[in-house]
């Protein structure tokens, strides 16, 4: 016990004076946490990213948009277009059990908006209440999204993007004040949360305005949607579903339930599985990089430590010489890796933290910068890294200190 | 006078190996040193100087045959009671000084005192009194660096002195310092001397030597000569490659 406090007490008194290893020692445990920090802290702001812009498009929707026959069948010819009618709709429902939420989607560009003096073309939707959790339309406090009541009653309510919010009322406050939908008045109910979406269709959500199915009808009379939209019970069973989709509008419509063209369907569940997949192999990435550098750190730490013990050969005879025991030796060797390499942990977690914070306060406009989202620092990460580093200074130290005390002083003392 | 026995050796035999090669480098050595002497051990390059002094100071242990540090017989102890024995029982004094270039010259003396488990403040006091003790009173924290040859050999003395050590071995102590210095380094021995510390001065100079009440000589790692004065045949010192042929046979 007393040997190794001795040891201690002189590693800490000597600790840094007039020698010029701790310091490469100490930059290098830094830098090793720093790299290992911002990698991590990159890759997870990454996946951050990407899993939100996912749910930006909404929660594992199936689009569906109509095409055209390419077989004849049942003696009508090919080439005929399919529609989408409220009977379809209908149908779907009650043909396909395991669909969950169902809507027709109403679509139109360029319609006049006009608040005030302010006039902005926008597209313009006809949607379901369901779509506030399917296609994520999330208000923002204060406003909310079309219910089913506004639906039933085909009431003149507004649900706009924040884009196109921001471009008619620029400041203003939005929710309660009648916008002109080309020239027929509408109360704006809410406006939707700013969301990053990574899969579109028509546009981004935030520069659409959007209003009941039934007010869309009652303004532009009721005809075929231009897409359908639902979910699945089991999300993961959506591969399943779709031949049953296909079936009852090939039953309705009359063509080849097998023509692929005749129903497009977007199957964002089959997204997702591959954004995960695509992150998970990123992971796997960022963590297989971040082991090598930490290898590449751990043998650098280790030939230092190596070199510095050498170095010190004769000192160490020397104190054996005069009195010491061997774990006095060891521990001033091993504590001054310990010191070094938490010591260069908390400076490498530091800086990364700076570097990070100070990036986020950056205004760059870039489009590669916002995909690469914000990165996310994760202690834990910047510890295990530290500890990891400190395992391994602490093991270099020791292997060469174990072999310089077992030297005989004698010999150690005339060491070059 | 046998009660006063500091080093007792019998028939001590120290051989190194070196892969299939055995040099024996000390044969069949007999010695006995009392407390309170002052003696010089002298020999060509390759006589077992070194060799003895590392088995004297117990910085190595004899191949064969008894040596005895105080009654205590070397062979038995193990690396901790070694390392006691050196830090209590032994001052050093090398050539090459070994001081800790970082260091002052206070924090060197105080390291003994620091493995011998002393608490920092009589640490401080003693090593201060030691320093005053060799005439650097006033340059206590000074590093190595900014002294003179003759001064940093005064920190080294003052070092082996800081535990009050029975014995002081020195090897070759003014081998690195010019006349003046090695002058004023011998006298600091003979005034240890005369305050009652046994004094082993390993060294090839002969001047040197002679000061000492007692001479032994080594040649071939045998002990060809033990007495008052310098042997009466020449010996073979070779002062020019003095310690550098010696270190090669180890």
């Amino acid at each position: 016990m007393g040997s190794t406090r001795q040891g201690f007490a002189l590693m800490w008194k000597f600790l840094g004076r007039g020698r010029s290893r701790p310091a490469s020692i100490l930059l290098a445990v830094a830098w090793g946490t720093l790299s290992m920090m911002l990698l991590m802290g990159f890759g997870e702001g990454l996946r951050r990213q990407m899993a939100m812009g996912q749910q930006g498009l909404g929660n594992d929707p199936v689009i569906l948009w109509s095409g055209a026959t390419t077989k004849q069948w049942e003696g009508l010819k090919a080439g005929r277009e399919v529609r989408f009618t409220k009977d379809d709709v209908a149908a779907l429902r009650r043909g396909v059990p395991a669909i969950d939420d169902l809507a027709g989607e109403y679509s139109r560009w360029a319609v006049d908006l006009r608040w005030g003096t302010t006039s902005v073309s926008a597209h313009l939707t006809g949607v379901m209440p369901c779509y506030e959790h399917v296609r994520t339309h999330i208000p923002r406090p204060g406003g909310r999204f079309i219910n089913d009541i506004d639906q039933a009653q085909g009431r003149r309510v507004l649900f706009l993007g924040p884009e196109l919010a921001t471009k008619l009322f620029g400041s203003a406050k939005p929710v309660g004040q009648t916008v002109f939908v080309r020239g027929v008045p509408f109360t704006v109910i809410g406006v939707m949360i700013n969301k990053q979406q990574n899969g579109m269709y028509g546009g981004p959500d935030i520069a659409k305005a959007n209003i009941p199915v039934s007010t869309f009808e009652n303004m532009f009379g009721e005809g075929q949607f231009d897409n359908i939209l639902y979910t699945v019970k089991a999300p993961a069973t959506t591969k399943d579903v779709e031949p049953q989709v296909r079936e009852v509008f090939a039953r309705r419509q009359h063509f080849d339930p097998t023509d692929e063209s005749a129903l497009h369907f977007w199957d964002t569940v089959k997204n997702r599985e591959m954004g995960d997949k695509i992150a998970r192999g990123m992971e796997v990435f960022m963590g297989v990089v971040g082991g090598m550098t930490l290898l590449v750190a751990g043998v650098g730490l280790a030939n230092m430590m190596f070199v510095m013990v050498q170095r010190r050969t004769r000192e160490i005879g020397m104190q054996m010489a005069i009195g010491a025991h061997r774990r006095a030796v060891t521990s001033q060797i091993v504590g001054e890796a310990l010191v070094l390499a938490a010591m260069g942990g908390y400076l490498g977690i530091g800086l990364s933290w700076l570097l990070v914070e100070g990036l986020m306060r950056v205004p760059v406009k870039s489009e590669a910068l916002q995909f690469l989202g914000k990165p996310t620092l994760s202690i834990p990460m910047g510890v295990i890294t530290a500890m990891a580093l400190v395992g391994i200074g602490c093991l270099a130290g020791a292997l060469p200190a174990r072999r310089a005390v077992k030297l005989n002083p004698v010999e150690a003392l005339r060491h070059e | 006078m046998n009660d006063d026995l500091i080093i007792r050796m019998q028939d001590v035999t120290k051989v190194y190996k070196s892969g299939s090669v055995e040099l024996e480098a000390l044969s069949g050595l007999n010695l006995s040193i009392a407390a309170g002497e002052m003696i010089s051990i002298i020999g060509a390059s390759g006589s077992g100087k070194s060799t003895l002094m590392n088995l004297m100071g117990c910085l190595d242990v004899p191949s064969r045959g008894l040596y005895e540090f105080g009654g205590r017989e070397v062979a038995k102890l193990n690396p901790e009671e070694l390392a006691d024995l050196r830090n209590r029982s032994i001052g050093f004094v090398f050539q090459a000084f070994h001081l800790l270039p970082h260091a002052t010259a206070r924090e060197n003396v105080e390291m003994p005192l620091l493995f011998a488990g002393m608490p920092a403040k009589k640490r401080r006091e003693r090593a201060l009194a030691m320093l005053g003790k060799v005439g650097l009173g006033a340059r206590a924290e000074h590093l190595p660096t900014q002294l003179s040859g003759g001064e940093m050999q005064r920190v080294a003395i003052a070092r082996a002195l800081a535990n009050g050590p029975r014995v002081i071995l020195a090897d070759e102590p003014t081998g690195n310092l010019d006349s003046r210095s090695g002058k004023g380094i011998l006298a600091l021995f003979h005034q240890l001397h005369r305050e009652g510390v046994t004094i082993i001065l390993i060294t090839h100079d002969l001047q040197l030597a002679r000061t000492c009440s007692r001479i032994v000589e080594l040649r071939d790692g045998r002990l060809v000569h033990d007495g008052a004065d310098l042997p009466p045949a020449p010996t073979e010192v070779d002062e020019d490659e003095g310690g550098f042929g010696e270190r090669a046979a180890g």
